[in-house]
Formats: C-alpha cells, sequence, structure tokens
C-alpha cells in the first residue's frame, strides 16, 4: 500500500513538474498551432545556451549575449492577414490563464499589447506578450529565469514589436 | 594489430568528419543539385575580401548544401521524415520556423566528442534542402555574414540568382 502510495506520489509530482515547464503557449493557446495562417517560431534552451560561449568585444553586446544566455525558450505564434484580428485579439487577451499575472497593457497608434508574467520573488519565469495591429495578430512566450532589469535592456536591443514598452518598466 | 590499427585510421578521420548518415542516404537519393565547400573555398567566397569573414569561418569544416525539386505534399513529408530521422541519430532540434509556405528547422548535435555538426532542413518554393555545417562559426563576427556571396553558391546549383538579402 506505501509503495503504491509513493508511486502515485511521484506521478503527480513529475504531472506537475511537466506541467510547470510547459510554456503558456503549449497551455492555453495550442488550438492555434493548428491555424495555417500562423507562422510559428520555437528556439530552444540549448540555443540559447550556445550563447554562454560568446565572447564579445563590446561590453553592451556581452551584456545583451548573457541576458540570452539565461533565457530557456522562446515560442511566437504570427499572423498577418487575419479578417477579425481585433475581436481574436481581445479573446485571446481575456482567456484565464492560471498563474500568470497580467503586467501590462498598452493601446497606441503602433498597436494593442497585453503583458502577462509568471513571477515569484521579482524573478519572471515566462513573460507572455499578446499583440494586435490591423489585420496582424501575434503571440510570443518567453521563458527563462529574467529580472525584470534584463527584461527592459533586452526591450532595449531586441528589435521585436511590442517590446519597446518594457523601457519604462524599471522607471 | 596492424590490421587493428589500419582500421582505426580509416576509421577515425570519418568518424571526426561528423557527417550524418541521414543526411549522407538524403543526398544519395535526391539527386538534385549539391554545393559542398571547405573553408579554403569559403574563403573565395568572401565578395568584399572582408577580413573578419575569415575570423568567423576559422573553425568551420565545411559547409553543403542539397536540395531537389518536391512537390508540396511529398516535400513536407520527406522534412517530417527527414527530422524524424535526425532525432533517432541523436540530433536535437534547437529552432524551428513553420509556416504554410515554408518550414525551416534547425539541428544540433555535438555528442561522443565529434566536431559540432548543425544542420537545417528546410522547404520552400517547391524545394526540399538541407544545409550541413560542421564546426562553428565565431559569433564575434556573425555581421561577416554578409559577406559571403550567397548568389554564387546558388548559381553553382542551378537554381539562379536569389532576390531576398540574408539579412
Amino acid at each position: 500500500m506505501k509503495i503504491k502510495l509513493f508511486i502515485l506520489t511521484i506521478l503527480t509530482c513529475s504531472a506537475t513538474i511537466m506541467l510547470a515547464q510547459q510554456s503558456a503557449m503549449d497551455t492555453y493557446f495550442s488550438d492555434l498551432y493548428e491555424d495555417d495562417r500562423f507562422t510559428q517560431v520555437s528556439v530552444s534552451s540549448k540555443m540559447f545556451g550556445l550563447f554562454v560561449n560568446f565572447e564579445m568585444d563590446d561590453p553592451a553586446e556581452q551584456e545583451l549575449v548573457e541576458t540570452i544566455s539565461k533565457l530557456k525558450g522562446l515560442k511566437v505564434l504570427a499572423a498577418d492577414s487575419i479578417n477579425n484580428a481585433a475581436q481574436m485579439f481581445r479573446k485571446l487577451k481575456s482567456a484565464p490563464m492560471a498563474n500568470m499575472d497580467q503586467l501590462m497593457s498598452v493601446q497606441g497608434a503602433d498597436g494593442n499589447f497585453e503583458f502577462f508574467i509568471t513571477e515569484s520573488n521579482g524573478i519572471i519565469s515566462e513573460l507572455v506578450m499578446i499583440g494586435n495591429e490591423s489585420h496582424s495578430l501575434f503571440i510570443l512566450s518567453l521563458l527563462g529565469d529574467i529580472d525584470l532589469k534584463q527584461i527592459s535592456q533586452l526591450s532595449e536591443r531586441m528589435n521585436i514589436n511590442g517590446f519597446e514598452h518594457f523601457k519604462n518598466v524599471n522607471k | 594489430m596492424k590490421k587493428l590499427i589500419l582500421f582505426l585510421l580509416i576509421v577515425s578521420p570519418i568518424m571526426m568528419f561528423g557527417q550524418s548518415k541521414t543526411i549522407a542516404d538524403f543526398t544519395k537519393k535526391a539527386g538534385g543539385s549539391q554545393y559542398f565547400a571547405y573553408q579554403s573555398m569559403l574563403r573565395m567566397l568572401n565578395v568584399d575580401q572582408n577580413p573578419d569573414f575569415n575570423y568567423l569561418i576559422k573553425d568551420l569544416e565545411y559547409l553543403k548544401v542539397v536540395a531537389h525539386k518536391e512537390s508540396q505534399e511529398i516535400g513536407k513529408q520527406s522534412l517530417s521524415m527527414l527530422d524524424r530521422e535526425l532525432s533517432r541519430e541523436g540530433f536535437e532540434m534547437i529552432m524551428s520556423i513553420d509556416n504554410i509556405d515554408y518550414k525551416l528547422h534547425v539541428f544540433e548535435s555535438s555528442s561522443n566528442g565529434k566536431k559540432t555538426t548543425w544542420l537545417a532542413t528546410c522547404y520552400a518554393e517547391d524545394y526540399i534542402g538541407v544545409i550541413e555545417m560542421v564546426g562553428s562559426l565565431n559569433a564575434k563576427y556573425l555581421n561577416a555574414i554578409s559577406s559571403l556571396d550567397i548568389d554564387k553558391i546558388f548559381k553553382s546549383m542551378d537554381f539562379g540568382e536569389i532576390t531576398e538579402d540574408w539579412d
């Protein structure tokens, strides 16, 4: 009986750990993987890990490389010819996402952006950005141990539409 | 003993070469266009004689591009098969871009003390292709990749000129 309980505990724990390692993209937006209007981009932790050995001359570039090397994964779903993009955006941003807190909401001339994070003790383990502009719709999920300062630094250097809104996040 | 040493001498360069069996099979079956370049050849493709380009490819052993024409349906199926075989061979997919019109999957393997092998399988515009790169690029000089005369590579593969820039 004790063995059965032990096995059950292990199975429950491992399922929880596996769920925790899944990105919000897989958990909440996986339906969109089947939608062929979307381009899917996925970058693994190993890819980011390769940056660990990079040595740059410019300290600012070196800092960026170190920040990138701490990332654990990136997933992007992007489409630019969605007729009801605004409607889909409203639906996606209001989708219930357990363990995620809304960080920021931006409505501007260059589009609408919603940012969500999974955070513990000031460390962000996942950042989700949902964006919409005209017929474009995109979802970005960034995994890793990133603090707000690093996100801010990344936002200044990564040329991702919507990330520029992070430059004021630490002020 | 002599036979063993001879065997090791023959086999060890092949093992160091790090070439994927899946890609070797694909190359045999493909029968399409191929481009194979060692470092010395790549240096000749340094279109503007950029010294950084030579630093970039200093640790690169070779670059191989294989491609052949394939209908979209069969091409995408072949790509899935290639990806499965590469995973079985121990390659790890580290990046993927999937779209209704094109697919690009990047794999890496640095196991068993072999040189790092990078592979990209791709499907676009009725072509299925594989890029194999053994060795590594020096990231510090990554901007110098724009000096590579990619058009010359594609011309030599009978693809004609390409219209898109690398960046």
